[in-house]
């Protein structure tokens, strides 16, 4: 019995000295990783950093418009916040490389698909910011052209524009993420096709004499207007 | 569309506002604490903005730092904290694209003593030429008549060199060994380094110390004739190979004796005038203008091609050497009430603290700095406000981290805060928190938008930095007034140096039948007449009038 | 810059003249059909100046027989050379011009020459003018021989109903910013002395991206901004064969008045100067005979005013001050036979857009665009206001809303030096 006892112990006791033993190396290679990755992720951003100051790359980012870019995160310019973006994408990678030095099936799995995630999530974000200052600057160029072709919604036309565009830029996000896309795609399929048809049935149907006075005065007005009255 | 960049006018510094900065305390690139030039690129739109027309770069060559990089150490390079020769290039580039012109600094007059010169010098034997590029002696007891210029760190002009086994002469610290200017190698290597910058295009030098560059026994060693027939070396060098560079002279002497610095036009462009700064500050104290009327009167002419610098603050501290005991009691007691504050023969304080904050006698100041014959001159931080930390020694209280935002370390660097090269104002009226860059962009009632305006006001008009001068005399000696000419352009200046608001009368015969134009609001007021002008003047208020002629 | 065979089949030069005393500039590209009669029509106007006058081809490389044609119809009767200039490349993102691609550059090549050649007086004309009469070289360079004049900007007669862009705002701010009464600044033709051509050429105008749309403004503005002496020419009626489609008004009103804001940027130190105006002396005299007047609808002017008040109000406030909204609330909704345009609120109005022009409170096409049914709104009221007016009655008209920018003036020149309005 306290033979068995003792036994039982000993091999309990082996099996987790034998189970840290194997761990211990994949420890070690953790730390080992982890560290090199910090390493690593600094010099990149200081690498990035005078790169970007060799190149102008803020006064460019200025015209470019992308100034902003800066004021998004803590980073004082564009270079920063790419320098620092860099600098976290190498530091995240030497987690997940240090995690499948673990050597553990799961977090290896996990870590590569986090792995291959990464620049989805940057992507995505870029798309936002793109189409929330493209929304912007459209939809006041459509509403200044429209007036000016004398086109009578021009508001409205000028909003379509502006959601469209966000629409569009967060589907892109949405599509980056990969989450639920099939879905999304579906629901704006469903919706895109619903205005498009039910426009098409008030045409065709109820309002067919309003909508056709309608065009006619869009369309005719620019025509008279068009009198070949020299301006300049 | 830029249609007017830099032109080829030879007379740019006439028209010119300066925007004094050092590198070290404009903007951190790197992180480590020091501002450098890849910031200052970084910053040159917000400097271009301002509407300044020159960029002037206090000393940023290697230097042991022991007088805040005036002790050099290598002409030909770039302290290596704030970038390298090719980011100066850089610079130099991007500054010129915006139609900014650079001035940097040449401290003529002596090298570090770490500057390969020297410890050559010091090694050599006693008679030769490369000791000869320092001044020697076997006493200290040569040149007794001159001045000692930091009192409250020097006791001698001349230091003891074990190695070399002989006195060296210092007209400022110990650690600065003046070069001798006897010696024609001396020159032919100073003249190399100034090609060497002008390669690279700065557009001019600002000569540190000028009065001091040739000793002679039975003299003071300030202004000799000896010294000037250097600088007309220089100029005629200058002249010879770059066409449109500045020489400005720091000479700290009366004007009568700055007026031999310009030569017949022959030396240097432009000088300092440094008796006109403490006395703007003494008028407005005592609030009467007597003090500026008089230091402008004796006030030399100064050949047609020639200008005098004018600033409100500098880097250095607030000079009382040009003025008389009395103004100079009466301004340690009126500005310098903290002891701390008082440093060699000055006061070491910025412009704000100065004021007591007050936005309107700043402004007053302002406008008569860019409103007096000569080339304003802008001190960095002054266009926000910035104030000064009393308790960091020598000058280092007036050359803190400029504030961008109200963030940590102010926004100038993203270093640990005890890793900065100077902590920054963190008092509840002057901190960065009160005062910064980024608050005053958005407010469009602020001091920073109201600078902007006035610079953009005074280069619409010539007149300001090209015309002469002439004073009113009004009965009510509160009030300054000034008319500045230049061919048919004529200005009418009024300010009000007191607290309240005032009434004066104008003796503006010589104009009867003219409308002044208020510039600012271009606000039309009634025609002169042969009768006494009269105006109402806000307290430290001022008046700048466009004088119309009627036909 | 004259050369001497572009290719094999290109006739030589004529007789190249060295110290030519006149010098006519023929700027074409690719106009066989047109510059014929042109070329034909100036070397007749040189006919007193023919021993020490000079024709420029400058031309954009044409690909047809152009050159062949002008001198063919000069056939000897004085000296001609070619001047090639460069095209403007091809931008497909550029809004469209209707004028000769590279204008500048073909002003240019023409100063150019008359500068190597010593010229006393230089002329300038378009190879599409189709109405282009011999007396029109006389009108352009004698002011300059006889008179001493170094700018002389060709004055056309139109239709009162024409060239409102001119009317409502580039006449009167032209002239209430350099202090002359140039009628038509921005107009295609012009004579300049031998004094005027170094001033022309040193300004810094002309590689600028809005060059080809601006330069014939810019140049009536160095001359003015110079100080040089500046008359008129009454030259007739201008008719031109149109290179490309005409753009559309929008795009065109912001060509025109786009180069007038960007001028004043570049003139800030003059024009606030300047106080009154100055009428300018006109040399010759209009052609009799009235002219068909060209169908005009105000009511559908009026209405894009209205479109534009409903769907740009909030763009407008950006640039313009409340009280003008409100103003502007007012005429949207008045019944069209009550539709006035205050001279004093168009002429702020102007200067409003003018000042956030240069503050840059929003893309500047965008601010360009939000004027143009402001404009219309001011073209339909002018429409309406002076149906059945002779041109005596029109001219006062326009004199009046002068004054009034002249008037106007002191707000835009305080608001230039303290915009603090627009620092949002």
């Amino acid at each position: 019995m306290l033979v068995q006892v003792q036994r039982i112990m000993s091999q309990a006791t082996s099996r987790i000295v034998e189970s840290v033993a194997a761990f211990v190396p994949g420890i070690l290679a953790l730390v080992a990783v982890l560290a090199g990755s910090v390493i690593l992720a600094v010099v990149a951003r200081l690498v990035t950093m005078r790169a970007l100051g060799g190149v102008e790359f803020d006064r460019r980012a200025q015209q470019w418009g992308l100034g902003k870019l800066g004021e998004w995160s803590a980073a004082k310019s564009a270079s920063a916040f790419v320098a620092r973006t860099i600098q976290w994408t190498v530091l995240v990678g030497g987690l997940l490389v240090a995690m499948t030095a673990l050597d553990a099936a799961m977090p290896s799995r996990f870590a590569l698909s986090v792995f291959e995630y990464v620049p989805h999530v940057l992507a995505a974000l870029l798309v936002l910011a793109v189409g929330t200052a493209l929304a912007q600057f459209v939809a006041r160029a459509v509403l200044i052209g429209a007036v000016n072709m004398q086109i009578q919604s021009a508001r409205t036309l000028s909003l379509l524009v502006r959601w469209l565009v966000l629409i569009v830029a967060v589907s892109m996000a949405v599509e980056q993420l990969q989450i639920g896309r099939q879905i999304l795609v579906l629901a704006f399929g469903i919706l895109f096709g619903g205005v498009v048809l039910a426009t098409s049935l008030a045409v065709g149907l109820g309002a067919k004499d309003v909508v056709g006075r309608a065009i006619e005065r869009q369309l005719q007005r620019p025509r008279q207007e068009r009198d070949h009255l020299d301006h300049v | 569309m830029t249609w007017h960049s830099l032109a080829d006018e030879p007379l740019w510094y006439k028209d010119a506002v300066i925007y004094e900065l050092p590198i070290k305390s404009f903007f951190d690139s790197n992180g480590d604490g020091i501002g450098d030039l890849p910031g200052l690129i970084e910053k040159l739109d917000y400097v271009h903005s301002l509407g300044v027309t020159c960029l002037w770069l206090l000393p940023f060559f290697p230097s042991p730092l022991r007088d805040d990089g005036y002790d050099i150490a290598d002409y030909r390079a770039v302290h290596p904290s704030y970038g390298s020769v090719d980011d100066f290039q850089k610079l130099v580039n991007a500054a010129h694209e915006r139609g900014l012109r650079v001035l940097i600094e040449l401290v003529l007059n002596h090298t570090s003593d770490q500057h390969a010169w020297f410890q050559r010098a010091q090694r050599a034997p006693a008679t030769s030429p490369d000791r000869d590029f320092y001044v020697w002696s076997d006493s200290d007891q040569k040149y007794p008549d001159a001045r000692i210029a930091f009192v409250d760190t020097e006791s001698s002009n001349w230091a003891w060199d074990p190695l070399a086994q002989a006195y060296y002469w210092h007209r400022f610290f110990h650690h600065q060994p003046d070069l001798n200017y006897d010696n024609p190698a001396v020159i032919q290597e100073m003249l190399g380094v100034m090609d060497f910058w002008l390669e690279m295009g700065v557009d001019g030098f600002r000569l540190d110390a000028v009065p001091y560059l040739v000793e002679r026994e039975g003299t003071t060693c300030e202004n000799l004739p000896e010294t000037h027939a250097v600088l007309k070396a220089i100029r005629r060098h200058i002249d010879r190979r770059w066409p449109n560079r500045l020489l400005l002279a720091e000479a700290n002497q009366p004007p009568e004796e700055v007026r031999a610095y310009f030569g017949e036009a022959d030396e240097c462009h432009m000088a300092y005038h440094f008796p006109v700064m403490p006395r703007l500050f003494l008028a407005l104290h005592l609030e009467e203008r007597d003090p500026i009327v008089e230091a402008i009167a004796n006030t030399p002419a100064i050949p047609d091609t020639c200008q005098w610098a004018l600033f409100l603050r500098n880097h250095d501290e607030l000079t009382l050497e040009m003025v008389s005991d009395y103004e100079r009691d009466y301004m340690y007691l009126a500005f310098g009430a903290l002891p701390q504050a008082r440093l060699n023969v000055g006061i070491r304080r910025r412009l704000a603290p100065l004021m007591n904050n007050s936005r309107r006698r700043i402004e007053l100041l302002m406008s008569v700095l860019l409103s007096f014959p000569g080339t304003p001159i802008i001190y960095y931080g002054d266009e926000i406000g910035m104030g000064d930390d009393l308790q960091l020694g020598d000058r280092n209280g007036i050359r803190t981290p400029m504030h961008w935002t109200g963030d940590r370390n102010a926004g100038f660097s993203r270093a640990e805060p005890s890793q900065l090269y100077s902590p920054v104002i963190t008092d509840p009226v002057f901190g960065c928190q009160a005062v910064n860059v980024e608050a005053e962009e958005r407010e469009p009632a602020s001091l920073l938008h109201w600078m902007r305006n006035m610079i953009r006001l005074r280069r619409l008009f010539k007149v300001f930095g090209r015309g002469g001068i002439e004073f009113l005399n009004p009965a009510n000696r509160k009030i300054l007034a000034y008319v500045r000419r230049h061919q048919a352009d004529v200005v009418l200046c009024v300010a009000n140096l007191s607290r309240s608001v005032q009434p004066v009368e104008l003796d503006l015969t010589a104009f009867a039948g003219w409308v002044p134009v208020e510039m600012l609001g271009y606000t039309e007021f009634p025609p002169i007449t042969r009768a006494p002008y009269f105006l109402a003047v806000g307290p430290y208020g001022f008046y700048w009038f466009e004088l119309q002629h009627p036909a | 810059m004259a050369s001497t065979g572009l290719s094999s089949s290109t006739p030589p030069d004529v007789a190249p003249a060295k110290g030519a005393a006149v010098v006519v500039g023929i700027a074409s590209h690719d106009d066989e059909a047109t510059i014929g009669t042109v070329a034909r029509h100036v070397s007749e106007g040189l006919y007193p100046h023919r021993s020490a006058g000079c024709i420029v081809i400058a031309d954009g490389g044409s690909t047809d027989r152009t050159l062949q044609r002008a001198y063919e119809a000069v056939a000897g009767a004085c000296a001609v050379v070619t001047a090639p200039y460069e095209r403007s490349a091809f931008e497909p993102l550029r809004s469209p011009y209707h004028g000769l691609p590279g204008r500048a550059a073909a002003i240019r090549a023409v100063l150019r020459t008359a500068r190597d050649r010593d010229a006393k007086a230089c002329a300038f004309v378009d190879a599409r003018v189709t109405s282009l009469a011999p007396e029109w070289l006389p009108r352009l360079i004698e002011p300059v021989f006889d008179h001493g004049y170094d700018y002389v900007s060709p004055y056309y007669v139109r239709h009162p109903h024409e060239g409102a862009i001119t009317k409502s705002i580039i006449y009167p701010m032209f002239r209430a910013l350099y202090g002359l009464r140039i009628r038509q600044p921005a107009a295609g033709e012009f004579g300049c002395s031998t004094r005027l051509i170094p001033h022309l050429l040193d300004q810094g105008f002309w590689d600028g991206e809005e060059a080809e749309t601006g330069i014939d403004l810019w140049l009536a503005s160095a001359a003015a901004a110079g100080g040089f002496r500046v008359c008129e020419a009454v030259l007739g009626c201008r008719t031109h064969a149109s290179r490309a489609e005409t753009p559309d008004l929008s795009t065109t009103f912001a060509q025109v008045v786009g180069a007038l804001f960007a001028d004043l940027e570049a003139r800030a130190e003059t024009w606030q100067r300047v106080r009154g105006s100055m009428a300018v002396p006109a040399f010759g005299l209009p052609p009799a005979g009235g002219m068909s007047p060209p169908p005009v609808d105000a009511e559908s002017m009026l209405d894009a005013f209205r479109l534009g008040f409903r769907a740009l109000r909030d763009v407008w406030a950006w640039i313009v001050l409340p009280r003008v909204i409100l103003e502007l609330k007012r005429l949207a909704e008045a019944p069209a036979e009550q539709f006035r345009l205050d001279d004093d609120l168009w002429a702020q109005i102007v200067y409003d857009f003018a000042l956030a022009y240069r503050a840059r409170s929003m893309p500047r096409e965008h601010l360009l665009g939000a004027l143009t049914p402001l404009y219309l709104g001011w073209l339909a009221a002018f429409v309406m206001g002076t149906s059945g007016w002779n041109q005596k009655d029109i001219d006062d008209r326009v004199e009046q809303l002068c004054v009034a920018f002249e008037t106007k003036k002191p707000y835009l020149i305080s608001g230039w030096r303290w915009p603090e309005r627009f620092r949002a």
